[in-house]
């Protein structure tokens, strides 16, 4: 027998030191693991483990100026069934066959299937839920969800938007203010195996929702129903394709409504109206017909503003300085600029007439001389004044921007046209706001709809305040184009609009859609009221009219008759017109 | 027992009858196994239930009719004398060689590897002999060669030895053969007295190791297999669903764990989504369950173990004996650390069970064989003193 030496000892104890040490080094690296990277594992390991069952937040409501809901939330209920809790599988079927009227079989198969949860109905009826709850089922579970809903059907639809199945914002405000709207989801957060089972005794981690705010907006649902009126008879009298109305507060840019008929029924946005059948169509076909259904052309199309943008013209001249109420011009029915011989809507010519009175006849030839007085640098930067090339920035998604000639490639010509509002496109929306601000004493403002927006008990989180904006006319010239414009109405080319003891200042046009001679047009109407101090200003366009065209026929007596409606309602009082007129002249 | 140790005994201690075992390794033992098994049990049941209609225990109770036996096995091993295997030793190691081949042609073919045989309900891994051979054969070399220890000339002998073994087992499981070769290292680092060539030899192979890597060789050494680990050890989340799955899910396991645990019988990972989780993997599902707490304990159980090895080996007069001790103590260490490791990824990911902990007969078995095999070395220090 061999004895073991000192050195073998030594060794012993040195490999046993290394071993310890190996597996001290080893632990170290575990308390790295589970302190210093608990956290990051953890995380990746609660997404593999955990089940997340969304609980929807309620979107916020949408209130107009008068306090009416126009936007809210309706209950719905979903009923599903799990197999390993049902105990009497013919009670649940009996019951859910009668209460939400489906087919025996149909419910059968979904009882009797080996699923962990599976779905009998959604959207059902909170009342029919409820009632199902009653019944006491084992296994039946009632889950209460919300939908958007829209108590006025069709009513601003463009305006309000409407949600998608995530309870998103699609279009219009419920996009635009969909941080404000949409509140934070909960959750139920629960533990399942690999095969994703629930555990059993797991606890169920209960993340709350937190409700979206309410959103108050200047939109007047009384207003906004009636002007859907009215422009829904034109249409169906003129056989038109469109007809918009935009009705604002001048002063502070606030929409009181805007109106885009045909309107579509937002709390069914996916049906195409106007069209018989969707057979036959692709998807992408369709949606480019729900696409144009739900556009805002207020807003989303631009069109040649014709005579209405002499009312910008006018304000450029007089502020500029070239041409005064007073001047005189002649028309013989055409003008010539360069090689082209434009014509005046009247062929046979106004003959020698005032600025106002070239106005009031909405007369191309003087507003040619007139355009051609300020030459291209100084009408370019006018528009840049009046901020015509920019957007408004109304609380809208889409707004398109100003098409208009580059300054170096405006030669005489298209200064001639577009000194009467054609060659050059813009937003019904952005003529509509510089006008404001030259009818109102000069200060830019920006349309908008949004005016509050409060948390679900009511507590005000963020007023919306819009800065007042630049002067970009001086009062005087303001004030004259006021009264001008008043003579429009009271007896010039917009006299269909004139309503009996009140002061309404407009202007009137009609632009053949391009291309020139198909027979296309857009008659449209511009008025505001009270003349010497506006509180309401409105446009109106009829798209494709069939029969008669001209804006101040058929836009002007109906912008008319809805300003002597709204007049009351909004307190505007009669005023005598006739001290007014003696001012001018 | 042997004539000539009853004399000595009768000489040197007229009044002692007979050396107790060294209950203090038994100890560790017991609880090593008891815990495992408890563990075992909280890995397997929530699978086992849904697996085996219901009965929670299927895989434990397995277990503990393996370890019962494997415990009997360890209590008459100890009785037997040690001396014996130096006579044996040169029929087990052909045995071992012989096996070891058969495996790799006529073994059952699981994953793509054969690696075990399979005799009706049990299995046999030859890896495991292997190991119990080479540990045996290594000591009677030495024993064998204890003049010429000092010189350079048996550790040749020693490797040409180790060889048969080892090529076998390599091939047909990559960590057994590391084992294999940690145990000859081991070994042969305490026989000899040329202590600074295994230093330098320890330096010069992981520089190859890191080179072979570098240059591109190790890929065409190692299996597609083997070489996708290495990737998914470097970053096992971004190979989470592929080779670094099974890492990245014991590191969630681990991760979960924190200070304390979530609980015995509170884990997650253990419901299916850690392959193996009862197998290589349990040491994570201990550390999810107990925390940082519940496995530096028993790691400090093992670290007992191992200084019972210690001490029993430096108190062994008999230098067969001596070599056995740190040929056994060594494989346990080996395993333990290879396991550890690569659960928390410290090294690639290669297939070590836990020594005690981990489900498996022949594992138990063998390791339980060994502990008697100490315990009966343990037993002539008592007489000798």
């Amino acid at each position: 027998m061999h004895w073991s030496k000192t050195y073998h000892r030594t060794g012993v104890v040195i490999l046993t030191c290394c071993i310890i040490i190996g597996l001290t080094s080893l632990l170290g690296r575990l308390a790295y693991l589970m302190i210093v990277q608990s956290d990051y594992y953890n995380e990746l390991s609660e997404e593999l483990h955990t089940r997340e069952r969304k609980i929807k937040a309620a979107r916020g409501t949408i209130y107009d100026a008068n306090g009416t809901v126009i936007a809210t939330n309706k209950t719905v209920c979903t009923i599903s069934v799990i197999y390993n809790q049902i105990k009497d599988p013919e009670k649940v079927i009996e019951v859910l066959c009668s209460e939400l009227e489906l087919e025996e079989e149909q419910v059968r198969k979904k009882v009797e299937k080996y699923t962990a949860r599976e779905i009998i109905k959604t959207n059902v009826e909170k009342s029919i839920g409820d009632k199902i709850r009653e019944y006491d089922l084992a296994g039946v579970k009632v889950d209460e969800d919300y939908k958007r809903y829209y108590p006025y059907d069709s009513l601003a639809s463009k305006v309000l938007g409407f949600t998608g199945s995530d309870n998103q914002g699609i279009i219009g405000l419920e996009v635009y203010y969909e941080d404000y709207l949409k509140g934070l989801d909960g959750r139920i957060l629960t533990l399942t195996d690999a095969a994703g089972i629930e555990v059993d005794d797991a606890a169920e981690d209960r993340i709350e929702p937190i409700a979206g705010n309410d959103l108050y907006i200047s939109l007047d649902v009384n207003i906004q129903k009636y002007a859907e009126q009215v422009a829904k008879k034109v249409m169906e009298e003129k056989q038109a394709k469109q007809v918009s109305i935009l009705l604002m507060n001048p002063q502070n840019g606030e929409i009181l409504a805007m109106v885009n008929v045909p309107e579509f029924n937002l709390n069914e946005p996916f049906v195409l109206t106007n069209i018989e059948t969707t057979d036959g169509l692709t998807d992408k076909e369709k949606q480019d017909l729900l696409n144009k259904m739900w556009r805002n052309s207020i807003i989303n199309d631009t069109y040649e503003p014709g005579s209405i943008f002499k009312v910008i013209t006018g304000a450029a001249a007089l502020e500029e300085g070239v041409v005064s109420v007073d001047d005189t011009f002649s028309c013989p029915g055409f003008y010539v600029v360069e090689d082209r011989k434009i014509r005046c809507a009247k062929v046979t010519g106004h003959g020698v007439e005032t600025f106002v009175e070239g106005t009031m006849n909405s007369c191309n030839p003087v507003f040619i001389q007139v355009g051609l007085r300020l030459g291209v640098d100084r009408f370019y930067s006018y528009f840049q004044q009046f901020q015509l090339l920019k957007k408004t920035g109304v609380d809208l998604p889409g707004e398109a921007t100003t098409i208009m000639h580059k300054p170096e490639n405006m030669g005489e010509v298209e200064l001639a046209t577009v000194s009467f509002g054609q060659s050059f496109q813009v937003t019904p929306l952005r003529l509509l706001t510089t006008i404001s601000a030259i009818v109102n004493g000069g200060t830019m403002v920006t349309p908008h709809f949004g005016v509050e927006v409060r948390s679900a008990d009511g507590e005000t989180i963020k007023k919306l305040d819009y800065e007042e904006g630049e002067t970009i006319l001086s009062e005087e010239i303001s004030e004259t184009m006021r009264q001008i414009l008043e003579k429009v109405v009271s007896e010039g080319g917009g006299k269909k609009a004139y309503i009996e003891g009140y002061s309404i200042g407009g202007k009137t046009a009609t632009s053949e859609k391009l291309p020139r001679g198909n027979g296309k047009y857009i008659s449209a109407f511009m008025g505001f009221a009270p003349a010497d101090n506006p509180e309401i200003i409105g446009i109106m366009t009829i798209d494709e009219p069939v029969g008669i065209y001209y804006g101040g026929t058929i836009a002007a007596p109906v912008m008319g008759d809805l300003f002597a409606n709204i007049f009351p309602y909004l307190g505007i009082e009669k005023t005598n017109t006739v001290d007014e007129n003696a001012t001018l002249q | 027992m042997a004539v000539r140790e009853t004399n000595r005994t009768i000489r040197k201690q007229p009044n002692k009858k007979r050396s107790l075992l060294d209950y203090s390794l038994i100890c560790i033992v017991i609880l090593l196994s008891s815990f495992g098994l408890l563990m075992l049990y909280s890995t397997t049941s929530y699978v086992d239930q849904i697996a085996h209609a219901g009965n929670a225990f299927y895989t434990v109770q397995k277990q503990l009719v393996f370890t019962s036996i494997a415990f009997v096995v360890m209590l008459i091993v100890s009785q037997i004398d040690y001396h014996v295997y130096k006579r044996i030793a040169k029929y087990i190691y052909p045995l071992a060689i012989i096996l070891g081949i058969l495996v790799l042609f006529f073994g059952k073919e699981v994953n793509g590897q054969r690696r075990w045989f399979s005799l009706g309900p049990i299995s046999f891994q030859p890896a495991e002999f292997a190991k119990l051979t080479l540990i045996i054969t290594l000591a009677s070399i030495t024993n064998y060669c204890y003049l010429a220890l000092k010189k350079y000339r048996v550790l040749f002998v020693l490797a040409v030895v180790t060889l048969p073994i080892f090529i076998p087992v390599v091939v047909a499981n990559l960590s057994s053969g590391i084992i294999i070769f940690g145990i000859a290292l081991s070994m042969a680092f305490i026989a000899s007295n040329k202590k600074f060539i295994f230093v330098l030899s320890i330096g010069l192979g992981l520089g190859a190791c890191v080179l072979a890597f570098k240059t591109g060789l190790l890929e065409m050494i190692l299996d597609g297999y083997q070489m996708d680990r290495i990737y998914a050890w470097f970053d096992p989340v971004a190979y989470s669903s592929t080779n670094g799955f099974q890492t990245v899910q014991g590191l969630y396991a681990i991760g979960a764990g924190g200070l304390l645990g979530r609980g015995l019988g509170e884990s997650v990972q253990k419901m299916g989504y850690l392959p193996e989780a009862q197998n290589d993997m349990i040491f994570s599902i201990i550390c999810e369950e107990l925390g940082l707490i519940g496995a530096i304990l028993v790691i400090l159980l093992f670290i007992l173990m191992i200084w019972r090895f210690m001490v029993i080996a430096v108190n062994t007069k008999d230098f067969f004996g001596f070599m056995l001790v740190i040929g056994i103590m060594s494989h346990i260490a080996i395993q333990l650390l290879l396991n550890v490791a690569v659960v928390t990824n410290t090294i690639p990911n290669t297939g070590v069970s836990l020594p005690f902990i981990s489900y498996g007969g022949s594992s138990v078995l063998f390791l339980m064989v060994e502990i008697g095999i100490v315990l009966n070395v343990s037993r002539e220090i008592k007489l000798e003193n």
